[in-house]
Formats: structure tokens, sequence, C-alpha cells
């Protein structure tokens, strides 16, 4: 007799509303990297640049080394090699050799004995610049190619892409209706509560450990091995539980390579911890984009052509701006569009802050634009907006227009979600004024297929330790940064062979215990982590099936693994606990472990940039946003939002509706407060909590977390991504709502109440000049002019 | 490079040279010079110069701390006796050393009288801690003709002075005033009636400038001598040397080489008339001589600017370390023996801030602790009691990671100082309880996923505690409200309010409480008899 149930069914634990157990976070036990404090730490602080552009002429330490309990200072030429995270585009120092390029660019760094000295210290520095001129916006960036931020100092442009799928022109030119809109999306900051943080300390042997609030720990060893050129055979990185990254932590920074080399020159453990505002000014958050975008649709709504041209805002450095600029192109083709395609898109370097990943890496900002073209689409055809986007969906199992595998695809179900949720039926369009529904839709990837740095080895592997007493250790080296995934090993694994969760320990992100994970970023832990852990616990669960067949003379088919007991499908009452198993097999077999491990498919277009958006799985995800709008103050108010979210399977429902209210509120908070603003003079507007505007607790909407699983084929038990798809339709979906509420379209971000009220205003005197116009007649004043009665004060 | 103060040629009778090296007086200087200990005598004699005047008890105190941050053992706080103010700060000056635990003994000066002494044992009571007094009377003949004083009178003052001190619990100290031109039959009298009234010190003094370092090393001999006679070995020996021939500093030196246990210097060699030894120079010598731990040099030089800010006395600008032309000028000085390790780099770097005692209950036990005054609740408890589980988001009072719970309320505790907490009770995350009996607020983030990277649950918790101490009840929107000032990124906050609802219900007894949570008790199988295991066997 076979099991023809699915795994789920038989343990219980997948899918249950279990206890965080694995999450000692939070009950406040967690040890972050700044709670590590070692014997003789000395305190590290970085000396920025106040140029957003300059050559730096002469660095001076002496006042600093004078000063009492200075330690070291270090510069650009003590680690004089460049870095950066796609190996094709290294053009970061870890302290600015020549020039600084951003208001808080490192060009120095003290160790001292304690963190008030090593502050005061830092200001001791004298630094001798030459002031170059800069380019701190974009359109500088655009108009002065001559500032000479770009590779050669020609132009400042950092990367370009431009692809077409299909014949735009003649699409748009068959269309009935064609939107054109310009959009502009504003950066904004990942802003995790724990700021960067990392220690170093260089033992006796030369082995030099460094602690790090990173995402990526392998990439930090490889290139702290690289930079410092010190053998990866001598460099331990461990990842302390990481307290929010959202993307912010996800490549090397200046702070990490200061300890190292501070800790290698003093002999002593040194400590870096940025300050709110240094985390600002670090930043590498949401990328501004300036979006031109044409959407045609014919009459029955069916979309014909998708034309795109976009400026990146890259601020200083490339960091994964390559990839970036593909994001704000190949990721739009999910979950409804069009036949033909084209998009450019241009990023350009400008002397701010540098912007890099952040949740929703690139394809946030052209999600907003895309949803809202359809939004205008929907009401220039008559056509209710939730099904203009049924009648272009993407269905399951295909490939999309530029080359992306689609296989699992919850899309509809996720519409049906938010669309009964809402109320859509009977209330959209129909509220009073100055309330509102907004929808969008979106896609996202489950993991990339190709590592950063190209090599055919796995992306994710773990090994399994198993215990006599019945515990079980999951060895990973993926990066636990708030998410969850140390609980969804845990899951997988205690499933697998019928523990309960808490007999499964996981330990992580440490080079030196773990095997090799790439990082958390591209919503691939669970997924790619996941399966390398089924891999090595059905190893270890053959064997334990083997051995209690063997104790109770049955075929090993016919042992089922349930919760807590291995026992004979045809006769339950017969079985063996789970430790009594584990036993059984490691005196039958010896000691017990196994390893998993994962790569991805060879995926994706054949084309230049093919890759890159290609991914093994796929999310998706539908919002209705509520909204109510208030005329007099343009105060926009986020009353609901419902989101349904394609996770393939929800292998803990807690964890997941935590993932997808988190991204729905993150979103919320781009849309209507963030604004990672940097003035002309290159300076950050308010580089802290009062003023960079993170929303409390009542800012936030009511968040309604809506579950779709679509049993992905080649996720782990059929799971995939819910970290980050998540956030992409709440801009939109709100942008829509504010539609619907008050007749205004709010194409820049955030819906600040200025700029709401703003747009109210103007559509009143619009509204009060066509008036005019029409009591006129065929006699009205040309459009311009002033009218004959000006509107009367509000 | 030859060293002639470590090596000298070695000759043979007729003055031939037969070794450059292992001569006899081969360090012999160095190898003499006992430890010793320093006494700072510039808020004493010091204030006794020229100039007259009179520092506030700020520089005082600031002069205090950099005699602490130069190692100096034994601190002269005053003259007790010479007006109320004098009173007053000696008081306040003891008072800093006793709050901020600087390790310095303090010593006030007193004439040979019972109201000295009184003085003395006033300022001690109320700053709680012994204070050595150091009882001066003239002893040379020069003086006891001018002042027309006979033996029996030294004695009878003596014995009711050292009598008083040591009935008030307090050290004595006879102070010979011109020592080095005092017969030695009265000295020996002198010291006999101090020993039996309770003196465990000795000074000798060279008030007026006059010995030489023969004469230091034959009084410091006989003083030894009598000392031994009368059968006071435990009593100790002081070197007081003025500077009148400009040999303050070689004298003090050698008194130090012909084993006195303590030696006294001025800042700057500031005092009576010409001025005493130069303490900051004592301490750099006995330092290359090994006699002492070397102290940096800026610790030097800033011990020098606050000893010149306090007298209203320039530092002279040829002093050899703190000089405004000499400065960084001298020669890299070897000390003759590393005795004690150099390492200036691990020790404080500035002069030590000053530590104020405090106490706090947490989680119902008493803990004290001694904190700069500047230092925030937050790092008091990270950094001193090493309870990081509050955590520093932004050390502005923006983010609220660091909420921690004071006599039940909540508050920042980045933005609170140490200090204010004194005598309180403060409830931070590590005082709530876990498994099996797990505190109802862990209980409802872990099961309904209010935490996510948990970086500011722990402040979350303390808000609730306190939100749920006082409101046994909420509603979703006091919830909210509560924790407005506590900012999360993860969550979108939904879960949080849900779980501190939970809690509150589990708290009211309305829902069952750690639910989930795995069994920990283990209840062991029989051990195996001999009988079973040969069952065992048999199946």
């Amino acid at each position: 007799m076979t099991d023809t149930r699915k795994p789920s069914e038989l343990r219980g634990l997948v899918g249950s509303r279990t206890r965080t157990l694995l999450a000692p976070r939070v009950t406040g036990q967690v040890r972050y990297t700044d709670d590590i404090h070692l014997p003789r730490m000395l305190w590290g602080r970085i000396v920025r640049s106040p140029h957003p552009h300059a050559r730096i002429v002469r660095i001076d330490a002496t006042r600093a080394l004078a000063k009492p309990g200075v330690i070291a200072v270090i510069t650009g030429k003590d680690m004089p090699e460049r870095f950066g995270i796609i190996p094709w585009t290294p053009d970061e120092y870890p302290l600015a050799l020549e020039r600084a390029r951003f208001i808080g660019d490192a060009v120095a760094a003290v160790a001292a004995t304690d963190e008030r000295i090593a502050h005061e210290a830092a200001e001791l520095v004298d630094v001798e610049y030459e002031v170059l001129p800069a380019a701190t916006d974009l359109q500088t960036a655009i108009d002065k190619p001559e500032v000479g931020l770009g590779k050669g100092g020609k132009d400042n442009v950092s990367k370009e892409v431009d692809l077409a799928f299909g014949d735009v022109d003649a699409a748009l030119a068959e269309s009935d209706v064609v939107i054109t809109g310009d959009y502009y999306y504003e950066g904004s900051a990942h802003v995790p509560i724990e700021t960067h943080c990392a220690i170093a300390n260089l033992d006796k042997n030369g082995l030099l450990t460094v602690w790090s609030t990173t995402q990526v720990p392998h990439y930090l060893h490889r290139e702290l091995s690289r930079v410092l050129r010190v053998s990866p055979t001598r460099i331990r990185v461990i990842q302390p539980p990481v307290g929010g990254a959202f993307g912010g932590k996800s490549e090397p920074f200046s702070l990490e390579f200061c300890a190292a080399k501070l800790a290698m020159i003093t002999g002593r453990p040194v400590k870096f911890l940025y300050t709110r505002e240094e985390e600002f000014y670090a930043h590498r958050g949401r990328h501004p984009m300036q979006i031109h975008m044409k959407v045609g649709a014919k009459r029955d709504g069916k979309l014909t052509s998708v034309d795109a041209r976009t400026f990146i805002d890259g601020g200083a450095y490339s960091s994964f701006g390559l990839v970036t600029t593909y994001y704000s192109g190949q990721l739009l083709t999910l979950p409804a569009f069009a036949d033909t395609y084209r998009f450019r898109s241009t990023r350009l370097f400008t002397n701010k802050p540098p912007c890099g990943p952040k949740r929703g890496h690139g394809s946030v900002q052209p999600r907003f634009a895309f949803e809202v073209s359809l939004d205008k689409i929907s009401r220039a055809l008559g056509i209710d907006p939730i099904e203009l986007r049924r009648k272009n969906l993407v269905p399951p199992n295909t490939t999309t227009l530029n080359g992306l595998r689609v296989t699992s695809n919850g899309i509809e179900q996720c519409l049906d979600a938010v669309e009964k949720a809402s109320g859509w039926k009977e209330r959209f369009g129909k509220l009073p004024k100055g309330r509102g529904l907004g929808v969008a839709t979106s896609a996202y990837i489950s993991g990339t297929n190709y590592a950063i740095y190209p090599n055919a080895m796995p992306q994710s592997a773990v090994q399994l330790k198993v215990d006599r007493s019945g515990v079980v250790t999951v060895f990973s080296g993926q990066s636990e940064i708030g998410q969850g995934c140390d609980l969804m090993l845990a899951v997988l694994v205690a499933d697998e062979l019928g523990l309960d969760l808490g007999s499964v320990r996981v330990v992580s992100g440490d080079t030196d215990l773990t095997p090799v994970d790439l990082g958390a970023y591209s919503s691939r832990g669970t997924f790619m982590n996941g399966n390398a852990c089924l891999m090595a616990a059905r190893e270890i669960k053959s064997k334990l099936v083997a051995a209690v067949a063997e104790k109770l003379d049955v075929d090993p088919r016919s042992v089922l693994v349930t919760r807590g007991a291995l026992v004979v499908v045809h006769d339950p009452s017969r079985g063996v606990p789970v430790t009594e198993a584990i036993q059984l097999a490691e005196a039958k077999f010896g000691t017990l472990g196994a390893v998993g491990h994962y790569n991805t498919p060879k995926l994706g277009g054949d084309y230049r940039g093919g890759t890159i958006g290609a991914s093994p799985a796929y999310s998706f995800t539908a919002h209705v946003a509520e909204v109510s709008v208030d005329a007099r103050s343009g105060i926009v108010r986020v009353e609901k939002i419902w989101v349904a979210h394609d996770c393939g399977k929800a292998l803990c429902p807690v964890i997941v509706e935590g993932q997808m209210e988190g991204s729905a509120y993150m979103g919320a908070a781009e849309a209507l407060l963030e604004e990672h603003v940097i003035g002309p003079d290159g300076l950050h507007k308010g580089p802290n909590l009062l003023d960079y505007r993170i929303p409390t607790s009542l800012d936030v909407p009511d968040l309604h977390a809506l579950i779709v699983e679509s049993e992905d084929q080649e996720g782990p038990l059929g799971a995939k991504e819910s970290g980050e798809g998540p956030l992409h339709p709440s801009i939109p979906a709100i942008a829509n709502a504010i539609f619907d509420a008050a007749s205004v379209r709010i194409d820049r971000l955030p819906f600040s109440p200025a700029r709401v009220l703003a747009a109210l205003r103007k559509k009143q005197a619009d509204e009060q000049a066509a008036a005019v116009e029409s009591s006129l007649g065929g006699f009205a004043p040309r459009r311009g002019a002033a009218p004959p009665n000006p509107p009367a004060a509000e | 490079m030859y060293d002639w103060n470590d090596s000298a040629p070695s000759v043979d009778g007729s003055g031939r040279v037969i070794s450059f090296s292992g001569g006899p007086v081969r360090r012999d200087f160095a190898r003499r010079v006992r430890p010793v200990k320093v006494v700072d005598e510039t808020l004493r004699d010091g204030l006794q110069s020229a100039a007259g005047y009179q520092p506030d008890v700020a520089q005082k105190i600031d002069l205090l701390y950099a005699m602490a941050a130069i190692g100096v053992d034994v601190v002269s706080v005053g003259l007790p006796a010479a007006g109320l103010a004098n009173a007053e700060d000696c008081f306040l000056l003891c008072r800093e050393i006793v709050r901020s635990k600087l390790r310095v003994v303090p010593t006030a000066a007193a004439r040979t009288v019972v109201a000295d002494v009184h003085g003395i044992a006033r300022a001690a009571d109320r700053a709680g801690i012994p204070i050595e007094v150091y009882a001066f009377i003239g002893s040379s003949p020069i003086r006891l003709a001018v002042e027309g004083w006979d033996t029996d009178f030294l004695v009878g003052a003596i014995t009711a002075a050292a009598r008083e001190a040591k009935a008030a619990g307090l050290p004595f100290c006879l102070v010979t005033e011109d020592t080095t031109r005092s017969n030695p039959d009265v000295l020996r009298t002198l010291y006999s009636a101090a020993i039996e009234a309770g003196a465990g010190r000795i000074c000798l003094c060279d008030t007026t400038g006059h010995v030489t370092p023969y004469g230091i090393e034959a009084l410091v001999g006989f003083a030894r001598r009598t000392l031994d006679e009368l059968g006071a070995r435990h009593v100790e020996l002081d070197w007081h040397g003025h500077n009148d021939r400009g040999i303050g500093l070689p004298n003090a030196l050698w008194a130090a080489a012909s084993g006195v246990d303590r030696v006294h210097g001025t800042g700057l060699g500031v005092g009576e008339r010409v001025g005493n030894t130069s303490l900051e120079l004592l301490v750099e010598n006995l330092g290359l001589l090994g006699a002492r731990p070397r102290v940096p040099e800026a610790r030097l030089v800033e011990y020098c600017e606050l000893a010149s800010r306090a007298l209203r006395y320039p530092i002279p600008a040829g002093h050899p370390i703190a000089g405004a032309e000499t400065r960084g000028a001298r020669f890299e000085v070897r000390p003759y023996r590393e005795t004690h390790e150099e390492s200036p780099a691990s020790e404080p770097a500035e002069p030590m801030e000053k530590l104020v005692p405090m106490c706090m209950k947490i989680g119902g036990s008493a803990v004290s602790l001694a904190v700069p005054a500047r230092r925030t609740l937050l790092e008091a408890l990270r950094y001193d009691l090493d309870l990081v589980g509050t955590k520093q988001g932004c050390d502005k009072g923006d983010c609220g990671a660091c909420t921690v719970v004071v006599d039940g309320v909540a508050i920042l505790s980045c933005l609170t100082l140490a200090l204010d907490t004194d005598g309180k009770e403060v409830c931070t995350v590590e005082t709530l309880e876990g498994a099996p009996h797990i505190d109802a607020l862990l209980d409802g983030f872990d099961r309904l996923g209010g935490g996510q990277c948990g970086f500011c649950t722990p402040g979350m918790l303390m808000t609730a505690t306190a939100l749920l101490d006082r409101n046994p009840r909420p509603t979703r929107d006091d919830i909210k409200c509560a924790i407005a000032g506590n900012l999360c990124r993860c969550t979108g906050y939904g879960k949080i309010v849900d779980a501190i609802e939970l809690a509150a219900k589990i708290r009211r007894g309305e829902a069952e409480a750690g639910v989930g949570l795995p069994g920990i008790e283990n209840t062991p199988p029989p051990l195996p008899s001999n009988k079973s295991s040969r069952e065992g066997r048999q199946g």
C-alpha cells in the first residue's frame, strides 16, 4: 500500500499555526552583533566626506592620533582594493582613495578605546579636499555629463539596458487607447531598527573573525579575503541574528573592512556601530526612478503594448545597479501583460548616498507606473479594473514575452480573494465622495537562477546532524534576518522526520560551521534552503524507515512517518517512536548525518540580460486598498488593505501573514510618508526617525492577509516566496484608490497632503475653467487667459 | 651606545680600565630606589606659595582627578583649620574621593593642637572616609628659641594631638618641621612620644631647603635606627623637601633611594617660598627608575595644565614635560628597568570620569554600580550590567527600542540618565519569566507572530508590560496608542496588537497560557535490571 496523502497531511506541522519556538528573538534573548562585547575591544568610527564630490588632497591624522585613547587611524591607502557586490562593477573602496563621491562617503577610520573618544577623534582627522562639481539630482546627472561620475569619466552613466520584444510601434499604432504618463518614484530607505554593526578580531593564530549584521555572509567572506588580501582559509564570518535588513545589508560595507583592517593593525577586537544618521547615508535604498510609460489596449481591454523609458537615480556607486537596471523592466511581464514590450532604462550616478536593493528590488517603481496605467485604461475603456487584469493574465505553465518560465500561478485566485474580501463588486465606484477603492497586482521571483558570481556549485546547501536523544540540528548558511527562514527549515525537517518543532535546532550564518548559502536576497531563502533541507531530511528518513522496517519485520514501503512515531501503514498500532527509530538507525548505519543542496535549473531568455529575472518560481499578489481623502487638507488615509498572495504553500501561516502584512505596510509607507530626499547641497533632508517618517502603530491601515496556495512543483512542499512580492501592489493600489475617492491622479510619490491638495485645487480650477468655457459656448477665451470670474477663495 | 647610567668601566688598583661594563656603580642608584608612594601636597603646600591664590573647589576637584590619573597615592586635601572655606573644600574633596572611588588616600594638615585634629575628624565623618592627620610642629633649635618652646611642651602637644586622632580613628603622622636642622636627641624624644600616643608615621622635613643628599641619607638612617630601637618598625617614613637650593627633586629621589616610604611633591613644584619638589618630575623620574609604573606623558601634561590653572602659576616655558618651548623636544628617555609593562594604550585614555555610586532594583534584586554622571540608563544596562536585551535603535528617543519600565512607567532608557533611576525599580525584558511559566506577553508574541527580527520587541514588551499593569483590559485602540512610540519595521503592527490582546486575556485568565510549549520535564524510564537485560538478549 502506498501513501497517497500529501506529506503535510501526515505530520500535521506544515501549515499549522505553531508557536515560533525557534524565535528566541521574540523573547529578547537573542544576541545581535551589537550585543557582543569582547575583552579589550576598541571602538571604530568612520570619517566621512562633508562634500558631495571632492578630490582628497591630503589626510592628516596627527591631531587624532595625539588624542589620548586613539590607537590607530587608517585611510584609503591601507586598503587600495576595489570591491562591489556585482563582480563586473567593483567601484568602491572601503575608504575612498582619491575621490569622495557623496556626503557621507568614507575617507578614513579611527579606532579608540571607547565609543565617545572614537567619535571625537574622527572630528580631529584633518582632510583637505578639492571640491569638484557635483550632480545631486537625476536631471543634473542627465544634463551635465561633464561631471564625469561614470566609468572613464566621460559621462554619468552607470548602466543602460535597451530591450524590445515584438513590434511596439506597430502595436501602439493599432491600439484603441494609449495611455501615456510620467511617473516619479521617490527613493526610500530600509530603516531596520538595528543599524549596521561589525566586529572583527584577529587571534594569535592569524584567524580573522568578523561578526556582521550582513545578510550575505558568503559574499562578505569572499570580499574580505580579496580586499584584505587574506586567504579565505584565515577568515571566518559570523552573522549573528540580524535586526531587520530589507536588502539594506546585502553587500559588504566600509565598516566590515575597516573593523577587520583595524583589528589586524591593533591586534585587538574592533567594533563599528553605525549611528542612525550614518545608516541613512550608508543607504543602498530604493532607487528614485523617473518613468515615462505608454500602455496601449484594444477596446475590449486586451493590452497591446508597453513602452517604457526610465531614468534611474543610482547615487554614488554601482552597488547592485546592473541588476536594478534590468529589473526596472524585466519583472513587469507578469502577471497581466501585453503582447509587445520595449523598455530602455538608464541608471545614472549622482553624488548622493548609493542606492541598492530594497525589498522588491528595482521592480516596485515600474510596477507603480504600470498598474496606474492599467487603472487609467480601465477608466478610459469603462472596464472594471479587476476585469481588465483578468483579461490579460499570463496563464500558468507558460513562458512570458521576455522568456521567463512560469509554472504555478495563483493570480486568479488572488484577484478572486481580494475582490470578495473587499466587497469590490458591491462597493467599487459606489463609495461616498472622499472614499475609494483601488486594485493592483504584481509578481515576484523566488530566488534568482544565477549566483552573483558565475559558478556551477549549489546555491544552497545544508547539513543535518542527528543526535540519538532525538534532536536534529540543521546547519545552514542562510541568513536569518527576521524573515523566519530558520523556522521554515525547522518546520520542513521536523515534518519530514515526524519530530516536534522543539526537537529541531537550526544553526545558520557562520562560514566556519555551515555550508554555503548565497544569502538572504531575491526571496530565495525558503525556496532554495528548503529544498536542500528536504533532500537531506529524506536521506535520514529513508534510514529511519529501513531500520524500523527491519525491527518490525515489514516492508519499508509500508512504514509511514507520523508525528512522533514511525508506524506501519496498514496497522498503525504497530510503530516505533521517532527517537527510538533514530537509535535503531544509528545502530544499523552508524552515525547519522546527511547533506542536501539545491541548484536552479538553467532558465531564462536567450539574449543578453535574459537570465536576469529568471527564477525557478514566481509568486503572485493582488491588493485592494481602501482610502479616504480629506479634500480640505489633502490628507490621505489608507483605511484597509486586502493582500492576497500566492506563496505556493504556507509552511507556517503565521510567518507568511507576517511577511505579507509587513510588505503591505512598508509599501503603504512608501506611498504616503517616506521620502529619502537629498538636497541640492548633497545633504539628507532629515537623517533621523522623526524627519524620515516610518509609520507608527497609529499610521498603519488594517491589513488583511489572504493566503493563496498554488502548490509549486519545484518549491519545497510547494512553497514560494512571500517576503517581497506583497509589497509591490501597495503603492499603485493606493494611488488608484485615491483616484476613485477624489478623481485626482498623483503620479509622483509620496502622496503627501501638500501634493494631494495641490492636485485637488488644480482639478477644481480646471473644472471651474471648463464650466466657464462651456457657459461661454464657442466664444471661450483662449486657455491660459484669466477666467472672467476668478474662483472665490475657499 | 654606552650608557653611563647603566655601566661604568671597571678599573684595577692603578686606575686602569679592565672592562667597560659591569663596573661597581652599574645600576647602583636605580637598584637602590625602592618602590615608593607619592604624596601630592599641591592643595596644601602649593596654596602657600607667594601668589597666595585660592582656587575654587571645582578647580581643586579637577586637579584631584588629574592626580589620580597620574597615579598619585596620597593627596593632601588642605589645612581645614585655615578657615571655614578650607574646611568645606577638604570635605568636598574627600566626598569626591568616596563617590568616585578614586584610588587615593586623603590626608590633611593640622597644627599639632587638638582643635585642628577635631576639624579633620569632622570632615572625615561627613565624607565617610578616614583622613590621615599630618600634624606639623617646629623641632629645630632655631624654632624652639624663637617660639620659646621646650621639649616638654612639644611632647605634651604631640601626645594630646595624637591621642585625639587615635580616638577619632584617624591615622596620625608627626611632621617635624626643619628636621634637617634638628638635634637627634630632640627628634628621638618627639618620635618616642608620638609613637607612644599612636602615631604610625613620621615625616622628615627639609622645610628650609637646606639639606643635601648626604644629609638625607644620614637622617633617614638615623630615623630608621631610632624606630628600630623604639620597637616601632611598623612606623613609616615620609620625605618632604623644599627647593631653596634647586635640588628638591634630586633630594627626593635620594630619599627614595635611602628608604623612605612616601615622598612629597607639588604640581610644578609650587610651594612655600621658592617651592617644593616638582611632583610631575618626581613621578616621571621614579617611573624611569622603575620604582613606579610610567605614566603617559599626555596625562602628566594635563596634570601640569590643571595645576597651573588651579595655582594661577604659568607653566615655565622650559618645563621639561609641559613647557611650551620644550614640549616634545625631550630625548626619548629610556627607563632603567621595565618592571611594569608599558601599555598606555590599554588604560583609560583620559582622566577617569567621576563615578557616582547608585543602586537600583532589577527584577526584584538590588544591584549597585558606579556610573559617570552622563551615563544613560541604556548604557548602564547594556555596558555596566550586561543586560543587552534592551536595544539601541537611534539613541535619540525616536524609535522606542530602548524602552524599559521604571517604577511602573515605560520610559526611554536612552534619554534617561542612569543616576535618575537611583533607588528605583527597573524592569527590563530580562525580568520577564520564560518557560515553563512563560510571561503572558512572551507567550502572546511567540504564538501570534508579534515579532519578526525581534529588535524592537524588547521595547514593545516593556511598553506592553506597563500598559497591562495599569490597564488589564485594553481595547485595540488603547494598545495602538500605547505602542505608538515603539517603531517596528517588520510587522505592520497588526500581529503585535493581536499578541498584546492575547496576553491581556491570558493575564485575566480568559485564555490558556503556554499552549504548544514543548514539555521540559523528562520522566526517565526505569533503569534496566539484570533480569530485563538478559531477557532482552534472549528476545
